[in-house]
């Protein structure tokens, strides 16, 4: 197979993530739970994993990295953390349902700070007019799912510390091929999958806590187990119920490949594959193509649209050819309706760190035999 | 034989303590604590030699990493110790 539908899960993953998830099905039961070794042996993993993301995204306490299931599962804890109900809240123009749906559910005042596709200064110029109105938070992508389009958050991350606004951080598309520093960017919370740029398996993800979370489910913690009431100290707070020992073992792992690559080479990897299937695809007729001029403006993400055909029935035809893209909106609408593509949406391609020229130059030849 | 022991509000405040005290060669071992030591539930302890008591003490707190408690235990029995 084919596979260039990163953005959604990464498929191929290193072989030692493999490992550590068989490994943690032989060897370990719940941290937290007992003094026995295999307790112990999920304690000794769980910490290692919460220790590695604390460095690698510049968090000061290991504690306040919290193991989520998903980056959806941390949006959720962040939005429900700052956003009252019918609260004011400021939205870049390319978020997630993961993000919108939560601010529907809780009947936010949503304002987006609308900018054109890969146009950095008008992003910042937006969030800058909307923060001047106040709002109980602002949420940005670094990354959008559709375009890769890589927005400015560090500048909107000053903005908001400027305004005394806090600023939830969607890492789910850069995690892993950005860099991003929490204490540097002064975020209030930064939430990103594990089963993506992370490498880790699906079901896992992280939450960055920078200010107090409110809790989302409450349940056993293995500490402070005589009160009724959940802990107030991280991560137990955010953690109740069993972890997903494979699924943490395997995104340690994923970590520890991620520092051994480095995202900088994982980055300029994927950039190069998505130039090379833009510069392909350029050339057929009725294809459009949303490259950004800016190499760094783009990370390993590439949306394109056919002239006069269904977007869905170019993802199924490459589907036959066992080439996997995905098409339509990408469970973004918001950001089909900035870069202009809501009216049918897009076929996505994205790559990570495992695949490779030849996998590109397969996907064109497949696209010119089905034009 | 005696020893001391700290008490951790959970298992990851435990690993936080040993990480301070290992990386400045003291050695400790985490044990699992009922509410005869946390008072409240399911805890978590360091066992710290005697020897090394005042200095890891010391260690944790200038690193921010308070214990909940310390007891000092001889004999197996349990007497609570100022930190």
């Amino acid at each position: 197979m084919i596979y260039l539908d990163s953005a959604a899960t990464t498929f191929r993953k290193p072989s030692s993530v493999r490992e550590a998830v068989m490994n943690a099905m032989r060897t370990m039961s719940s941290p937290g739970r007992g003094g026995y070794r295999s307790a112990r042996a999920a304690e000794e993993t769980l910490y290692s994993c919460r220790s590695l993301a604390a460095e690698m995204f510049g968090v000061g306490e290991p504690e306040r990295v919290i193991l989520t299931m998903n980056a959806t599962h941390g949006l959720n804890i962040a939005i429900k953390s700052l956003v009252p109900r019918g609260g004011k809240v400021i939205i870049s123009g390319y978020e997630h349902n993961a993000v919108t749906r939560p601010l529907y559910a809780l009947g936010a005042d949503v304002s987006v700070a609308v900018s054109p596709l890969f146009d950095k200064q008008a992003c910042i110029d937006a969030f800058a007019a909307s923060l001047r109105k106040g709002a109980d938070a602002a949420i940005c992508t670094v990354c959008s799912n559709v375009y890769g389009y890589v927005l400015p958050v560090g500048e909107i991350a000053s903005l908001c510390a400027e305004a005394g606004i806090p600023l939830i951080v969607d890492a789910s598309q850069s995690a892993g091929a950005l860099r991003l520093n929490m204490s540097e960017l002064g975020a209030a919370f930064v939430a990103m999958p594990g089963h993506k740029g992370l490498y880790g398996p699906q079901g896992t993800g992280l939450l960055l806590c920078g200010a107090d979370p409110l809790t989302l489910i409450e349940g056993g913690t293995g500490s402070e187990s005589l009160r009724q009431e959940m802990p107030m100290f991280l991560p137990d707070r955010l953690e109740a119920g069993t972890h997903n020992m494979p699924g943490i073992a395997g995104l340690e792992a994923g970590l520890r490949y991620i520092s051994s690559v480095t995202p900088e080479r994982i980055a300029n990897h994927a950039r190069s594959l998505v130039r090379r299937a833009a510069e392909g695809l350029s050339g057929m007729k009725g294809v459009k193509v949303y490259l950004s001029e800016d190499y760094a403006a783009q990370l390993g993400v590439l949306s394109f649209t056919v002239s006069g055909r269904e977007c869905e029935d170019i993802s199924e035809a490459l589907a036959r050819l066992n080439i996997a893209v995905r098409a339509g909106y990408h469970c973004a609408p918001l950001a089909h309706r900035s870069g202009g593509t809501l009216d049918g949406g897009t076929v996505r391609l994205s790559v990570s760190a495992f695949e490779q020229n030849a996998d590109i130059d397969v996907f064109l030849k497949a696209m010119r035999g089905i034009l | 034989m005696d020893h001391f022991i700290f008490t951790a509000r959970s298992v990851t405040h435990a690993q936080r303590m040993a990480q301070v005290l290992e990386r400045s060669g003291i050695y400790v071992s985490i044990h699992r604590a009922g509410a005869a030591i946390t008072g409240n539930g399911c805890g978590y302890t360091l066992q710290v030699p005697s020897r090394q008591f005042k200095r890891a003490s010391e260690l944790l707190r200038s690193s921010g990493q308070h214990p909940v408690k310390a007891f000092h235990v001889i004999n197996g029995q349990r007497q609570e110790v100022a930190l």
